[in-house]
């Protein structure tokens, strides 16, 4: 793209996130050829040791903004893979000792969950997927009536990647406390927008993703309770890194990234979230006066994600209508010709046809009112082109309901 | 959304105009003309189309509307079939189908079901027309 065009407008900070260019600054002298190469494992000489005290460093950093004990913070490639050796590691080591068999999550988990999960249903496990609310939200007591003496997991997401929505992980814990099962928390989305607290919430294990913060791609972490020590069977086996969790080389400056960003995260949480509430505040009166506009997701919700659906008016025909004006994430891109919407907007019992034609607008960083009032004023126009063409509109307009329009 | 790689449907160069130049769209007047009306697909399936035709007294399609909720192909191909069907005398409209949408609009193969659904509520409409010959 040249200097001249105007870049998309970027709404999709939930996928992933730019790297920031102090996180970038803080990963480049670990990529040098002469100081920053050395291996964290090679602790007899000083390239060895002072990677070794990069990533010690990066680890304090991580654990700070959980508000946890560094000595759990065990580095992955991903949040993905975080959440593998999270729900495959716990699982497979009760299993083989005879400790329970049964697993509790929820329908609308991230797909690394879901499919952790079917994994462990192929290997003998029991697994409950818990059904969300019309506003997508989970009742700890839901938890608490599917618990049983088999249990040895129960994993729920800190805040829905598709719609915001947060669980409250502090009951949750508490829920749990006498109980066998372990606790893991995906925070992928969660973290460095909203306040994580390990301690508080009684959690064993947590995924976290560094991309999802200003942080490269390529890394993640999982705390694992380092007291008393919470034991996982490994995916990948080697040489012992990770305090045997997760074998290979560690990658230092992706590492040191994801601290950076962990530390930046934490020091601008509180100011960062109010904004970002401001701006989906603006977002969501601004969409509401465009037309039949319904979102999905009932409070308490992130401060950066809305998802809204476009009533009467096709998914792609509008992603199209917006042009390529907008990074956005919508319901329509996932299904295409296939007719498979959202799981999650599904398991809320949203009307298929209407999920299809939801977009999820995720604000971040570089986000600013600007930005907000020309995505509402591009949709404001598409409904105003769009809307006059669809039948469904005329049924609306005659005074049919949108929900009996959708057979909801 | 889901975190699942997926794959967009191809729209060619020639739904992209027809989708943002669509043409013949909204309602023909009922006074005039032996007019007909159809509709198929369903909000559930993701398309909904609906057609009027209106033919003279010789059977000659003289003016098409169209209504859709759907995608950019469904909507180019109602833009299509209107353009092409008129002046044609109804034998020779009721012959415009799937094949035609898709050797003129270079459709993507992933959309066949949605072009039966515009099929349908375009020779339904057509097949009311005639019968008000």
């Amino acid at each position: 793209m040249s200097a001249t065009e105007q870049a998309p407008v970027y709404l999709d900070y939930a996928a992933t996130t730019p790297l920031d260019p102090r996180v970038l600054e803080a990963m480049l002298p670990w990529m040098d050829r002469y100081a920053g190469f050395g291996n964290p494992a090679s602790l007899q000489h000083g390239h060895g040791r002072r990677a070794a005290a990069a990533v010690e460093q990066a680890r304090a950093q991580v654990a700070g903004l959980l508000q946890a004990e560094p000595a759990g913070v065990v580095f992955t490639g991903s949040a993905t893979e975080a959440i593998n050796l999270a729900v495959l590691g716990a699982v497979r080591f009760a299993m083989a000792r005879g400790r329970g068999r049964h697993v509790i999550s929820a329908r609308t988990e991230h797909a690394a969950v879901l499919a952790a999960c079917a994994q462990l249903e192929r290997e003998g496990a029991r697994v409950t997927l818990l059904a969300p609310d019309r506003g997508g939200r989970i009742d700890p007591g839901q938890v608490r009536e599917a618990l049983g003496d088999d249990t040895v997991l129960v994993s729920l997401m800190q805040v829905n990647n598709e719609t915001g929505v947060c669980s409250d992980m502090a009951a949750l814990g508490a829920l749990l406390q006498g109980h066998q099962a372990l606790l893991h928390v995906d925070a992928s989305q969660g973290a460095g927008k909203l306040p994580v607290s390990i301690r508080d919430w009684s959690v064993d294990l947590l995924s976290l993703s560094a991309h999802k913060l200003y942080g490269p791609k390529g890394v993640g972490a999982l705390w694992v309770r380092p007291r008393p020590r919470l034991r996982l069977e490994p995916l990948v086996h080697g040489g012992g890194q990770e305090r045997g969790y997760r074998a290979g080389t560690l990658a230092v400056h992706q590492i040191v990234g994801m601290g950076e960003a962990c530390e930046l995260a934490a020091a601008e949480l509180n100011g960062e979230s109010r904004r970002l509430s401001a701006l989906r505040e603006r977002l969501r009166q601004g969409l509401a006066a465009c037309g039949p506009v319904r979102f999905n997701g009932a409070p308490p919700l992130v401060p950066h994600i809305l998802n809204a659906s476009f009533g009467c008016i096709h998914g792609e025909a509008l992603m199209e209508e917006l042009g390529g004006g907008f990074a956005l994430s919508a319901g329509s891109a996932c299904s295409a010709a296939e007719g498979r919407p959202s799981h999650v907007l599904r398991a809320m019992g949203v009307p298929d046809a209407l999920a299809q034609s939801s977009v999820r607008f995720s604000l971040g960083r570089w986000s600013d009112e600007g930005q907000v009032d020309r995505v509402v004023a591009a949709v404001g126009d598409a409904m105003a082109r769009l809307l006059p063409l669809s039948p469904l509109w005329h049924r609306l307009q005659a005074g049919e309901p949108l929900e009996t329009v959708y057979g909801a | 959304m889901n975190g699942s790689v997926t794959t967009a449907v191809h729209l060619g160069e020639e739904v992209l105009r027809r989708f943002r130049q669509a043409r013949h769209a909204g309602t023909l007047r009922e006074d005039d003309g032996y007019l007909g009306s159809a509709a198929a697909g369903t909000v559930k399936s993701g398309t909904v189309v609906e057609f009027q035709v209106r033919l003279d007294s010789r059977g000659v399609v003289r003016a098409l509307a169209w209504r859709a909720y759907g995608c950019p192909s469904t909507m180019a191909a109602c833009s299509w079939l209107a353009d092409a069907a008129v002046g044609r005398e109804h034998g020779n409209a009721a012959a415009l189908g799937v094949p035609e949408l898709e050797a003129a609009l270079d459709l993507d193969a992933r959309v066949r079901s949605r072009m039966l659904v515009v099929e349908d509520a375009y020779r339904a409409a057509l097949a009311a027309a005639v019968q008000q010959l």
